[in-house]
């Protein structure tokens, strides 16, 4: 195999890795924090806009996780900047 | 239709600036916000027209979610926060229009907005709290977190300005790869979906730099103005 070629090939192996363990804990973590709001919404109806709101804010935090692991594996995929050091 | 349609591109050079289709379309929401909020606020009238009931009701919204946040006023943070969030509601909805994409796919739109966010904490901070509460915020509970609170002033503007391009890019990317793989009415729900994602990252955004600035506050409490209204 050429250079181009494993570098090719490991990135695309890296890029479906990455986003694969990527997604993994964020959307546990965000399936667990969703059933304690469902929770708390089901105990307390009247704090209901409270606790979505406050769920809504901590999803995005720990969303921006996932979306970190998606930057990188976009950024492997389509910006790659080992592939300048070949040519 | 290539996925390389989803990314930036650069449409023309102005003086040696490139200039992407993003900026062109910020230029267009500006022309267009600007516009009707001057059409809107032409005559202000105690029985608003359509457009002046439709803005001022925007405002209340934007100004009672904000209230639950802070003791002190809102309307000191209302220009900020509402400029922030109208303009990341427009630029999200922007996208189902074909042709053109989100500004907030391009990761230098959202970075410029998360450095006016984090000049704006330093601002509010030391304009409401007083530059030594202000500062102290930085060494609670003790000094030895000194390091860890400046370097999460840091990160907390990467991570709201990667938080918002990341959504809006993967929005704009599975809307590309669908469309190669079916062309016609397939996309559809995708768009929808990727619209309602856009208008609770602009809601995330907004309620994000109000907690931010909130939180460089320090608890400070409101005084009695000059005139006896709390500020």
């Amino acid at each position: 195999m050429s250079d181009t070629a494993i570098v090719v090939a490991v990135s695309i192996f890296t890029a479906g890795f990455t986003i694969a363990i990527g997604g993994i804990a964020p959307s546990l973590g965000e399936g667990k924090a969703l059933t304690k709001a469902l929770d708390a919404i089901a105990r307390q109806p009247d704090e209901a806009d409270r606790i979505t709101r406050t769920l809504f804010v901590g999803l995005a935090m720990v969303e921006s996780c996932a979306i970190y692991a998606l930057v990188i594996a976009l950024i492997i995929l389509f910006a790659n900047p080992l592939l300048k050091l070949l040519s | 239709m290539d996925i390389d349609h989803a990314f930036p591109r650069v449409v023309f050079q102005l003086l040696g600036i490139p200039i992407r289709d993003t900026v062109l379309v910020t230029w267009g929401i500006m022309v267009v916000l600007t516009t009707v909020s001057w059409l809107g606020t032409r005559r202000l009238r105690d029985r608003p027209g359509p457009i002046q009931n439709a803005l001022e009701a925007a405002l209340e919204l934007v100004e009672g979610v904000m209230r639950e946040l802070t003791p002190l006023s809102p309307r000191h943070f209302l220009p900020l926060i509402g400029t922030l969030a109208i303009f990341l509601v427009a630029s999200s909805s922007v996208s189902v229009i074909p042709g053109i994409g989100a500004p907030t796919r391009d990761i230098n739109t959202t970075t410029a907005l998360a450095v006016v966010v984090f000049f704006s904490v330093h601002y509010f901070g030391l304009r409401f709290a007083g530059p030594k509460r202000y500062l102290r915020s930085y060494i609670t509970p003790t000094w030895l977190l000194l390091p860890f609170n400046v370097i999460g002033e840091l990160t907390r503007t990467l991570a709201l300005a990667v938080r918002l391009f990341g959504n809006s890019l993967s929005g704009e990317v599975i809307a590309a790869i669908l469309l190669m793989l079916a062309g016609f009415l397939i996309p559809v729900p995708m768009q929808i979906f990727g619209l309602l994602i856009g208008l609770i990252q602009a809601y995330v955004f907004s309620i994000l730099t109000m907690v931010y600035i909130v939180a460089g506050l320090n608890g400070s409490q409101p005084v009695q103005d000059a005139k006896g209204g709390l500020t």
